[in-house]
């Protein structure tokens, strides 16, 4: 079961490394957004490769051992995807509406 | 003939537009108050100046107000540039001064250095002599106002600088633009008056602008 899990955990991070690297390259992100982001999913990735390597954070934070972290971990993965997801759109649609906006002001001056 | 336009974003300041907008306009051929999305009068105040009025439908921040600004100049044809806030803090008749040494040899841009009144602040004189600090370490550059919103450009130059922020950091990011793409600057001191004790840079937009430059400097904006 651990396996199977850990290899559902990995192809999400992956998955969502992927879509990180490709809104980048659209320019939808930063380069500090990519870096920023890249970290917080190889760290997921890590986290859920060597779940035992993180006991002196789960000890801070009195998260029990076995299997729970797991899910605990594949919480905050999931969680941390749904941020993303909000701060990807949030950015995209701003430079949208920026575009929009100008675009409005100046048809309108004609 | 030179063909100058005065571009003057202006957000919420109903009460100083209509002045700024009559001051500025005896000094440039052509005057273009972007009405970035305010919520008071700004925009019919503006237009009883008689000058040309963008309206921009929501707040974007400055740094889009000054990219509509600018580009509808060049596309009526601008060749110079005058930036200058709405809140009235710059002195209209200091434009003279501004384009005379933009139109000195090979100057690009002439940056406004403003003169701290004397009963400013001791935390903001503080926080623009930090931000000044941290842009000369960073960028091995000096430059005495980072923040300073009035000055003059050449139009051409736009290209080159034209810059990503959309709120306030646009005035440092446009002198990192300058400074990456090697083009010929000076400063000049301008008046400064504060007609509003409560706005300006907060510590929380200080903190952001020290960011700003750090994401800057390692390429990541």
């Amino acid at each position: 079961m651990a396996l199977e899990l850990q290899l559902i955990g990995i192809a999400y991070g992956l998955g969502m490394f992927y879509f990180l690297y490709a809104s980048w390259r659209r320019h939808e992100l930063t380069k500090g957004d990519f870096y920023i982001w890249s970290v917080a999913w190889f760290g997921f990735i890590f986290a859920i490769i060597f779940p035992t390597a993180i006991d002196k954070v789960r000890a801070v934070l009195h998260i029990g051992g076995g299997q729970i972290p797991f899910y605990t971990i594949f919480g905050f993965m999931f969680l941390t995807g749904i941020v993303f997801y909000l701060y990807q759109k949030v950015r995209s649609n701003s430079r949208k509406i920026e575009l929009i906006v100008r675009d409005i002001a100046i048809k309108r001056m004609k | 003939m030179k063909k100058t336009f005065a571009i003057i974003p202006a957000y919420n300041e109903a009460k100083q537009i209509y002045q700024t907008a009559k001051d500025v306009s005896k000094y440039v051929d052509e005057v273009i108050v972007i009405d970035d999305g305010s919520r008071d009068n700004t925009y019919n105040e503006a237009k009883k100046s008689k000058v040309k009025v963008l309206r921009l439908i929501v707040n974007m921040g400055k740094g889009v107000a000054m990219k509509t600004g600018i580009e509808y100049a060049i596309s009526k044809g601008a060749k110079e540039l005058i930036l200058i806030d709405a809140d009235g803090q710059h002195d209209a008749s200091e434009i003279p001064l501004l384009l005379k040494n933009l139109r000195k040899n090979k100057i690009d841009a002439v940056l406004g250095i403003r003169q701290m009144p004397k009963n400013s602040p001791a935390l903001f004189k503080l926080g623009n002599w930090g931000l000044n600090q941290l842009f000369c370490i960073l960028f091995s550059s000096k430059v005495d106002d980072t923040q300073n919103g009035f000055r003059a450009l050449r139009a051409d130059i736009y290209s080159k600088i034209k810059w990503k922020s959309q709120k306030y950091f646009v005035e440092t990011e446009m002198i990192i633009n300058i400074i990456k793409n090697k083009l010929n600057y000076v400063e000049v001191p301008v008046t400064t008056y504060y007609h509003d004790k409560h706005k300006g840079t907060t510590v929380l937009i200080g903190l952001r602008y020290f960011i700003n430059m750090l994401e800057v400097k390692m390429g990541w904006l």
